[in-house]
């Protein structure tokens, strides 16, 4: 029989072959690098770094399933869980995670195009595959290092991203407030980290939930606390969420519309993942939820954070006339939905297996989110023109006659944002505000839960108001300006198109999804005891 | 020589994340924020190398975790730089009082 410590070893070296795609993004975003200095031209960075994405999605293709296979046969004839060793875990959310972080890395190089010129455009590219490769990799890390280091492989690009594109005074001041405020919450991100180290020896995440879950059946350490607190703090800036959003409106409005596309989807999809990941709602230890107040306290911080979040986001963005601002104010909103799933999932007593488990819904939220986000953020960087800029919504006035396409896409993507039926919004909210009312709990919670629901219901409602705005000014309104003539480049409006159909298809057909949703997160229990045997 | 125990660290590296808040809420100077966040990184380093070398059960991967942090800080106050470099260029100033150009 194999021993502990060949079993650590042959993980540590098998990890490799885990984040093969991750490399070989890193690997093109250094040529691209490279590639900036001796031949800077637009076309020749976009062309590399499709290859690069391209051959990262063959690499994940052709892996299939054989990940987790592998992963599982490191341990055959062991006694040891895996998700106690491993630093990467290819299991569970892992695929989704990495097909969803490839998608998005298509659709971003084509909102990059009108953004990038040759002198800029190898080193914008090289940071979005970085991005990429650091939101694939939330999906998979399973140890504190890896974690953080992933979590700052898709921050520190954004820093340059923000400023590389454009330099007047509002990208520098958007880039200068989201640097100080990340940075920030990284910090307090490992101070958290520090803690969780401290009270458990351990790095690797499944054991550290497992030692301090079984710690918790005796005693009560209100350091853990502490640094939950802290996590949660940090994992509420990347998601926006009240009180930690103020950055988002002024950063929205003043960075270049398409990496601004990019901080709506991508930080929120790595701070859910992660939030997850840490809260122990994916890989569950035997003796309960890591934390003595998961099942209590947290769910009920959660509980305001989102009923605060949804209301906040929502009655501010009725007040705005920007258009990139409204949609900074509705991202808030929307992260207040996502919340919900979250909240469901901390409160599920430990045996029960609902239908929904809460962080499926949000997940399938996430995805939906992200597809009319972006291709509304798409949109604006379709129509945007020098002699005719996309401010305010006032500038939309006229588009549904001079651009009937664009405009039925734009009508798609906010007809999904407000959730009107047979599109993915729908879909995703419907999904949430069951997990929350059908959820398994106790009375009391039982009630909070429903109050939840009906509250982010009256909320999708007060949303329809400014969305529907939009699209009255969009067809009802006449132009503010003569319709431009200048040639206007077509990938952004094919980014749309994509986004657009995906939001109908996952409407129309929700299992497509749902279904791989559902597969990801399945809870997987680990030994509690077996956990701090493993570790002396 | 006078031996400290792991609550001294514990205490030490509360303070300077206090410190660091501190600094980060009352600084105006855009440099002066960046030390704050040092000093919070920092912090939670104390506790990574302390928690490796009082507990003697623990294994090495606190001092890794510092020696990464480390190299993070570093790259993170490249790029500060660069963008405060930036910002010095068009208002003349890194007091981030003066960006206040986008409102709403």
């Amino acid at each position: 029989m194999k021993s502990l410590a060949d079993v650590q070893n042959a993980l540590l070296a098998g990890a490799v072959h885990f984040v093969l795609p991750e490399v070989v993004l890193v690997g093109t975003a250094c040529l691209l690098f490279v590639l900036a200095v001796v031949y800077p031209r637009r076309t020749a960075a976009v062309g590399l770094a499709l290859i690069g994405l391209t051959w990262a999605v063959a690499l994940t293709y052709s892996v299939g399933s054989g990940e987790t296979t592998a992963f599982w046969a490191f341990v055959e004839g062991t006694p040891y869980s895996p998700h106690l060793l491993a630093a990467i875990d290819p299991t569970g959310l892992a695929a989704l995670i990495r097909w969803l972080a490839l998608a998005s890395g298509f659709i971003f190089v084509l909102l990059a195009w009108p953004e990038i010129q040759d002198h800029n455009a190898g080193e914008y590219l090289g940071c979005l595959l970085v991005m990429i490769a650091g939101s694939s990799l939330i999906g998979r890390v399973n140890d504190l290092v890896s974690l953080f280091l992933a979590l700052e492989m898709v921050s520190i690009p954004t820093y340059v991203l923000l400023y590389l594109p454009l330099r007047g005074r509002g990208e520098q001041e958007a880039a200068v407030k989201y640097f100080l405020l990340s940075i920030l919450s990284s910090g307090v991100l490992l101070f958290g980290f520090s803690y969780l180290y401290g009270l458990t020896g351990t790095t690797n995440l499944g054991a550290l939930l497992a030692v301090l879950s079984a710690a918790h059946q005796h005693a009560i350490t209100p350091m853990a606390l502490i640094a939950i607190l802290m996590v949660i703090a940090a994992f509420g800036f990347r998601i926006s969420a009240v009180p930690f959003q103020f950055y988002a409106p002024d950063v929205y409005q003043g960075g270049p519309t398409g990496v601004v596309a990019q901080i709506a989807f991508i930080p929120k999809f790595i701070g859910f993942v992660a939030l997850v990941r840490v809260l122990g709602l994916v890989i569950r230890p035997q003796d309960g939820l890591p934390f003595e107040a998961s099942t209590t306290l947290i769910p009920l911080v959660l509980w305001v954070m989102a009923i605060v979040t949804m209301t906040f986001g929502n009655v501010l963005a009725l007040l705005q006339d920007d258009l990139k601002r409204l949609l900074a104010y509705s991202g808030i909103a929307h992260s207040g939905y996502m919340l919900i799933g979250i909240v469901v999932a901390c409160g599920l007593p430990g045996n029960s297996t609902p239908a929904l488990s809460g962080v499926d819904a949000t997940l399938f939220y996430l995805i939906a989110y992200g597809l009319m986000t972006v291709g509304a953020f798409a949109l604006i960087l379709y129509w945007n023109s020098q002699e005719r800029p996309i401010r305010t919504i006032d500038n939309l006035g006229g588009l549904g006659e001079s651009h009937p396409l664009s405009a039925a896409l734009m009508t798609v993507f906010l007809f999904s944002l407000i959730g009107m039926p047979m599109t993915a919004g729908f879909a995703g909210k419907f999904m949430l505000f069951v997990s929350a009312f059908e959820a398994p709990v106790e009375p009391p919670m039982q009630n909070l839960y429903r109050i939840l629901a009906v509250v982010a219901a009256v909320n999708a409602a007060i949303g329809a108001v400014y969305y529907l705005r939009i699209v009255g000014v969009m067809y009802l309104r006449d132009p503010l300006h003569p319709v431009s003539s200048a040639r206007r480049a077509v990938l952004p409006l094919f980014a749309a198109c994509l986004c657009a159909i995906g939001t109908v298809a996952f409407g129309v057909y929700p299992r497509l999804i749902a279904d791989s949703t559902q597969q990801a997160t399945p809870l997987v229990e680990v030994p509690g005891n077996a956990a701090v045997v493993a570790r002396m | 020589m006078v031996e400290f125990g792991f609550p001294a660290f514990l205490v030490l590296s509360a303070f300077l994340f206090a410190c660091g808040l501190t600094c980060l809420a009352t600084k105006r100077n855009a440099i002066g924020i960046l030390m704050g966040v040092e000093l919070i990184l920092n912090a939670a380093n104390l506790n990574f190398v302390a928690a490796a070398r009082f507990v003697p059960t623990f294994r090495l991967e606190g001092q890794v975790f510092a020696v990464l942090v480390i190299v993070l800080a570093a790259a993170e106050a490249a790029v500060a730089l660069a963008i405060f470099l930036n910002f010095y260029n068009n208002h003349a100033t890194v007091n981030v009082e003066n960006a206040t150009d986008l409102k709403g």
